[in-house]
């Protein structure tokens, strides 16, 4: 799993477009998508240099037209599972869940999520290898993923991270995890701790039961309570730099400290390779709304070595910054750097 | 004889008659005797004609009783095989390539691309393994080998809504059930068992009917399990035009029970209910999909279910490596190195680990893949998001930024590689400049490379090509600011070789300029005169100018003047009889002439003569307004400027004009 890459964004456009050659597409919003997915603006010869080489790479027409079949495809697939909850509740019987494919259990949380009242906001075209659905309810914005696999077998730690870190790409404040089996307790203490909530088949198959029956009977027990309100808050829009892999930001959050009124960065690293990492920063930088840099420092972690499958927690604070000067705060920018020790 | 007991229809008939444990005993012109096992004997025969003259022989030809009913009983009972089933290399080869749709896809009746396989298929995964870097060379060792017993079954299914769409789907759909266990083994598609190499066997198996009822009991079910998606597709094919045609049922009766409502009776509203909800069954009836099962073959497959590594060769190295893999006739499974799941598509990395699409990161440069097991590192481009290996990656030598080499700029200065916020594009040349060695032109603000700027000699700003102006003269550069336009010739000059004309004050280039020899003032080629017989330059004050032919002369030409109109001339201009070029050609004009209306207007005298001669010059003209006696002669230019006019008697102008 991995945040979609520029390539993955303009097939999302161009399948959105529904045009048979590159020649056809809107090049407006082709430079706007490349704008948009750099988050800043850029001279117009930039974009157009991007977006050619794109093109001599990638048949990009092509492609999007598989994509658009994909998502023709998923409607019907939507549809199946429409007629099956129907037959179900006609029937009277358990939908079973270990009878879908993928695609289906896919279909079906979407469908279970949406019907306790989630609001749908994006749909990723080529959710795959992605997350299924990003959705909100009282404010919050929550990134939802289904995972089916066979009954009996658990789903670990390395899902639960990797689910955070497509949500911190999509600014999802909180995350959903749901599958027909179950997790294994590393997954369930993770996942309290990083805002995940996680649904197995024993709370799944109520929801489904709600889903067939009309009801929202289980909707309270189960799925996402409301976020804790702040004294003062603020809000920026994130973005975290990733240019190596090994050593991820699983997890991430800012506040203001109610007792110091500074700007806090809290989160949590783990370093997902076989070998220690050192040397690790964390470098953050906040922009105002002209996207200019006003604040910029490098943490180093307290933490000389991570070892593999270690984490390490960081929490640093601007104290620099008035609080006259927060409401002109719009942006931050994480970036993570470490050495890999193997490579000595 | 022979091409009648040469037939297909004649080997089916005898394959038919040995199955049933009968044997043909004689065979005759126009019949055959057929001998079964109870010792009772009966005669068929191929021609209608002898069927109809004898009624104890039965035909065997397209639509008879006879032969309808053993094709019934045929497909009713299946074909029975024995046989022994082994993969080969070839075989394996065959599994390990990109598979075409096959019509078990759910979506095979609606999908617009389907010649080729996509993981939307739920089978996808089962029918298909692929590695995407690699190429398969040979079988290796083999781990471990289990034979296996299985029976295949082979159904024919049909999904058909004949009443209302007349629409049919036909497919084979197989299912294969290891005997020993009684368990359904690998999903295997139709087209994967037709290309399983068969060979008669020498074994013998003998199977209880109870069994052979349970078995097919688990293969009818598992059928069904293959086609429920398909059935689900087609379904939702017919939904919708069956939702059009209730809704149009119950519009229509609705619309009728409205109007009859306060006619009729309350039995007859509800008797006129229940025909529309009739209507609605009997079209929900119609649209009903049937689904059948016809059991079209059976074999028992002797075959080895195999632990066995396989040799494949990297395309970009041609390393071989052995990968171990479990082979059942067509299907070769492979497992992912990293998690260990069965993979449809994967990759091989160098130390012959194998990953699957979600384990793997292909390096978007050199399409190696990233191996996790290997634990190698893998960068994401700062600009598109795409991972990149090790070997591939650069850093902006600005700002460290990780970047693949479709978005690292190499500045063409300095050679270094930036990212995109630290190279920019120069507007002339399009090439690549880091931001330490880029300039920006002063007038347009782009930016420029170094190749492409230059510097205004007097000010020194920096302008790009389009910006900047070389002097004519010597080729000095300019910005727009410092550069001088000749008046004259559009030049482009410095102040260094310009000049300004005394007379019309502008601006021109220093050789466009010439001094009067006299006075020394600099006058431009519009102001500056020059004499026709020497050549030198004067100005306006210091040269003469003859009116009549409108050259220049200076004072080394003595001017004359005319007898007549008294104008000063340049010799050549004036005769023999000392008159210029006007007064000699003093012809006789109308009075109302255009050329002396506005002379006869200025000089109210003249209009009152009874007779007008008009002589011209180059650039004067001469009028002799002529009265009995007296007369006038007036000189104008061309603009009708007055030059002179004087009184002259007839005398006067008669003598001067015609003596010498």
């Amino acid at each position: 799993m991995r945040p979609s890459s520029l390539r993955e964004k303009l097939l999302e456009l161009y399948a959105e477009q529904n045009i048979d050659s590159t020649e056809e597409y809107d090049i407006e919003s082709s430079k706007r998508c490349v704008t948009n997915y750099l988050r800043k603006k850029y001279d117009d010869n930039k974009i157009q240099k991007i977006l050619d080489d794109m093109n001599s790479k990638h048949d990009l027409s092509d492609e999007s037209k598989e994509m658009r079949r994909k998502a023709q495809l998923s409607q019907y697939i939507d549809s199946i599972v429409m007629s099956r909850i129907r037959d179900s509740y006609k029937s009277s019987k358990v939908l079973d869940v270990d009878s879908l494919d993928d695609l289906k259990f896919k279909a079906l949380v979407k469908q279970v999520v949406i019907h306790f009242g989630y609001d749908t906001l994006y749909i990723p075209t080529n959710s795959l290898k992605n997350i299924d659905i990003i959705v909100h309810r009282k404010d919050t914005k929550i990134a939802v993923l289904a995972i089916k696999s066979v009954p009996g077998t658990f789903i670990g730690i390395k899902t639960i991270r990797q689910l955070r870190y497509i949500a911190n790409y999509y600014h999802c404040e909180q995350a959903l995890l749901i599958t027909n089996s179950h997790f294994d307790t590393e997954a369930i203490n993770e996942a309290s701790k990083i805002s995940i909530t996680l649904l197995d088949r024993e709370k799944l198959i109520p929801l489904v039961k709600d889903l067939v029956d009309g009801r929202q009977k289980e909707d309270k027990e189960y799925l996402i309570d409301d976020i804790e309100e702040q004294k003062n808050s603020i809000f920026l829009e994130g973005e975290i730099k990733f240019p190596k892999t090994k050593v991820q930001v699983v997890f991430v959050k800012y506040y203001i400290d109610n007792e110091t009124n500074f700007i806090t960065f809290e989160g949590k690293l783990v370093n997902t390779g076989k070998k220690p990492a050192s040397n690790l920063s964390v470098e953050i930088k906040l922009f105002n709304r002209n996207n200019d840099c006003i604040f910029t420092k490098s943490f180093p972690v307290n933490k000389e070595k991570l070892e593999s499958k270690e984490e390490t927690s960081f929490k640093f604070y601007f104290d620099e910054i008035l609080q006259d000067d927060w409401e002109n705060l719009c942006r931050y920018q994480l970036k993570l750097e470490y050495r890999n020790t193997y490579k000595e | 004889m022979s091409s009648v007991y040469n037939s297909e229809l004649h080997r089916f008939v005898e394959s038919y008659f040995n199955a049933k444990a009968a044997s043909i005993i004689e065979k005759q012109e126009n019949f055959f005797i057929v001998k079964y096992k109870d010792d009772s004997k009966k005669t068929y025969t191929y021609a209608a004609r002898i069927a109809a003259e004898n009624k104890d022989i039965a035909l065997l030809a397209k639509g008879s009783n006879a032969l309808s009913n053993m094709i019934k009983e045929c497909t009713q009972i299946a074909g029975f095989s024995e046989v022994d089933a082994i993969y080969t290399q070839d075989t394996v080869n065959s599994t390990l390539t990109k598979k075409s749709c096959c019509d078990l896809c759910p979506f095979f009746t609606i999908c617009e691309s389907k010649d080729t396989c996509c993981d939307f298929c739920s089978y996808y995964k089962s029918c298909n393994t692929r590695i995407i870097n690699a190429d398969f060379v040979k079988l290796g060792a083999i781990k471990e080998s289990q034979p296996l017993d299985i029976l295949c079954f082979i159904f024919l299914v049909e999904l058909s809504n004949d009443y209302s769409l007349s629409q049919k789907v036909e497919k084979f759909v197989s299912v294969l059930i290891d005997i020993n266990s009684k368990k359904t083994i690998g999903d295997i598609c139709f087209e994967s068992i037709k290309a399983v190499e068969m060979k008669t066997t020498s074994q013998f198996t003998s199977l209880d009917e109870k069994e052979y009822q349970v078995f097919l009991n688990i293969a009818r079910q598992e059928a069904f399990r293959a086609v429920k998606n398909q059935l689900e597709v087609f379904k939702k094919e017919i939904e919708d035009t069956l939702k059009i045609k209730i809704q149009s049922i119950v519009d229509k009766y609705e619309e009728e029970y409205v109007e009859n409502y306060t006619k009729s009776t309350l039995e007859h509203l509800e008797k006129f209910q229940e025909e529309g909800l009739k209507l609605c069954e009997r079209e929900i009836r119609g649209y009903a999909i049937n689904c059948d099962y016809h059991l079209s073959n059976v074999i028992l497959l002797h075959t080895v279910k195999d632990l066995r590594n396989l040799i494949f060769k990297q395309r970009n190295n041609n390393i071989e490596m052995e990968i171990p893999a479990d082979i059942f006739l067509n299907r070769v499974d492979i497992r992912c190195s990293e998690c260990n799941t069965e993979i449809d598509i994967g990759a091989l990395c160098n130390n012959g680990h194998i990953a699957c699409k979600n384990c793997m990161d292909i390096c978007s440069a050199c399409n190696k893949p990233i191996c996790n097991v290997c634990d190698d590192e893998s960068y994401i481009c700062s600009t598109c998001g795409e991972s990149i290996c090790s070997d591939c990656y650069t850093q902006c030598a600005s700002c460290g930024a990780i970047v693949c080499p479709s978005h690292s700029y190499r500045c063409i200065t300095c050679g270094n590689v930036f990212c995109i916020d630290c190279y920019e594009i120069c507007k002339i040349c399009g090439s690549t400049v880091c931001r330490n060695h880029v300039s920006i032109c002063n007038t347009c603000n782009s930016y420029v490379c170094s190749e492409h700027i230059h510097k205004c000699v007097v000010c020194n700003a920096a302008n790009c090509d389009e910006h900047i102006y070389h002097c004519s003269q010597c080729n000095d550069i300019l910005c727009e600011e410092h550069s001088l336009k000749s008046v004259y010739s559009g030049k482009i000059i410095c102040t260094k070789h310009s000049g300004i004309c005394k007379e019309c004050n502008g601006t021109f280039a220093i050789d466009e300029l010439s001094k009067c020899t006299l006075c020394g003032v600099v006058l431009c080629p519009e102001h500056i005169k020059t004499c026709s017989s020497c050549g030198k330059t004067y100005c306006s004050e210091h040269i003469n100018h003859c009116k009549a032919c409108g050259k220049d002369y200076c004072s080394c030409t003595q001017s004359s003047k005319c007898k007549l109109c008294k104008e000063t001339y340049c010799p050549s201009c004036i005769d023999d009889k000392g008159l210029c070029k006007a007064c000699e050609s003093l012809t006789y004009v109308d009075r109302n002439c255009e050329e002396i209306k506005d002379i006869l207007k200025h000089i109210p005298e003249t209009s009152r003569c009874r007779k007008f001669y008009l002589g011209k010059a180059d650039e004067v003209n001469v009028l002799y307004a002529k009265n009995l006696m007296g007369g006038y002669l007036v000189v104008f230019d061309n603009n009708k400027n007055i030059i002179s006019v004087r009184k002259i008697n007839l005398l006067e102008f008669l003598r001067t004009k015609l003596l010498q």
